[in-house]
């Protein structure tokens, strides 16, 4: 990974699409890598990567998975966006969409992952701060 | 010599060759050992199966199995990964330079993928800081066309034309398909 925190998309040459990856999965990324060090939390984990899926509900190809190279001390999370909230939203809401889904992830690393030496409660405190800082948060 | 062999004829009379019995044991071993390595081969050939009419056909799990790789076929995507950020990516189409510089959302790669095929496009995804898009949906055929059209006229593409030299495809594509 190039980066500690990795954000991308897998979306469709849409409007919706455009509003996930146009700005916002680079501002997400840009956000975290800035304002957090994953090192801080422990040596665990070097590195994740959340891919956001904003494609239609009837697409068989892309579908959510969690997986933890130990090797690489990595986590990889592919997670789906609510299809119709993204219909409805503006870029900046869907945002905030990306962002609470981002954080729900984390939970669910934290809770299925067992990874040793790493302070995911640390962590995911630090993310909810940094959102609600920034105005992520509803 | 023959007065030799006159002389002293052989003591043991010559009894007439017995007619061979059929070898029915060896025979009924045979038989049965063929059955068995019949029945042990049939046994792991779980795919095959018999009909009604005791004809061979394709086991139910085998058929299910083909079915769905008949469907994930016309469940194709034809994908394209852009730059997220401006920077140097890898070049395999860029002569002797094995790196070439994207500005955010120029192309670096045509792709297709069908449905359970993991993996190809995501190692670009996180360690190289791309973003995928769908471009078409439909059948692998249809798919292949697609990529391949893409493939061919990356080379007209303004992002292409303004470098000097131009490349001749996508920075990610090793092949034309």
């Amino acid at each position: 990974m190039y980066a500690p925190f990795i954000i991308s998309s897998i979306v469709e040459d849409t409007p919706i699409g455009e509003k996930i990856d146009a700005q916002n999965v680079v501002s997400l990324e840009q956000l975290l890598n800035a304002d957090l060090q994953l090192s801080a939390y422990g040596t665990g984990v070097l590195g994740i990567a959340v891919v956001f899926i904003g494609t239609v509900p009837q697409d068989a190809i892309h579908q959510d998975e969690i997986t933890f190279d130990g090797a690489t001390k990595e986590l990889y999370a592919q997670v789906r966006l609510p299809y119709a909230d993204l219909e409805q939203a503006t870029e900046a809401e869907v945002l905030v969409l990306m962002a609470r889904k981002y954080l729900q992830t984390l939970r669910d690393l934290a809770a299925l992952e067992q990874v040793a030496d790493f302070d995911w409660e640390h962590l995911l405190q630090d993310v909810q701060n940094l959102f609600v800082a920034k105005g992520l948060t509803i | 010599m023959v007065t030799v062999a006159k002389k002293f004829r052989p003591q043991v009379p010559i009894l007439p060759e017995p007619e061979p019995k059929p070898k029915r044991g060896l025979l009924i071993f045979i038989v049965l050992c063929s059955i068995l390595a019949v029945l042990a081969t049939w046994k792991g050939a779980e795919f095959l199966d018999l009909d009604e009419n005791e004809k061979l056909q394709l086991s139910s799990s085998r058929q299910d199995q083909m079915q769905q790789r008949l469907m994930r076929l016309e469940q194709c995507e034809q994908y394209v990964l852009r730059a997220k950020f401006s920077g140097f990516y890898p070049c395999y189409s860029c002569g002797v330079d094995t790196a070439i510089y994207l500005y955010a959302g120029e192309v670096w790669k045509y792709g297709i993928t069908i449905q359970g095929e993991k993996g190809r496009y995501r190692n670009g995804l996180t360690s190289l800081g791309l973003s995928y898009r769908v471009q078409y949906r439909g059948s692998i055929q249809t798919c292949l066309r697609l990529e391949a059209l893409k493939i061919y006229q990356y080379a007209l593409l303004p992002e292409n034309t303004k470098r000097m030299p131009p490349i001749i495809r996508p920075p990610g594509n090793k092949a034309d398909l």
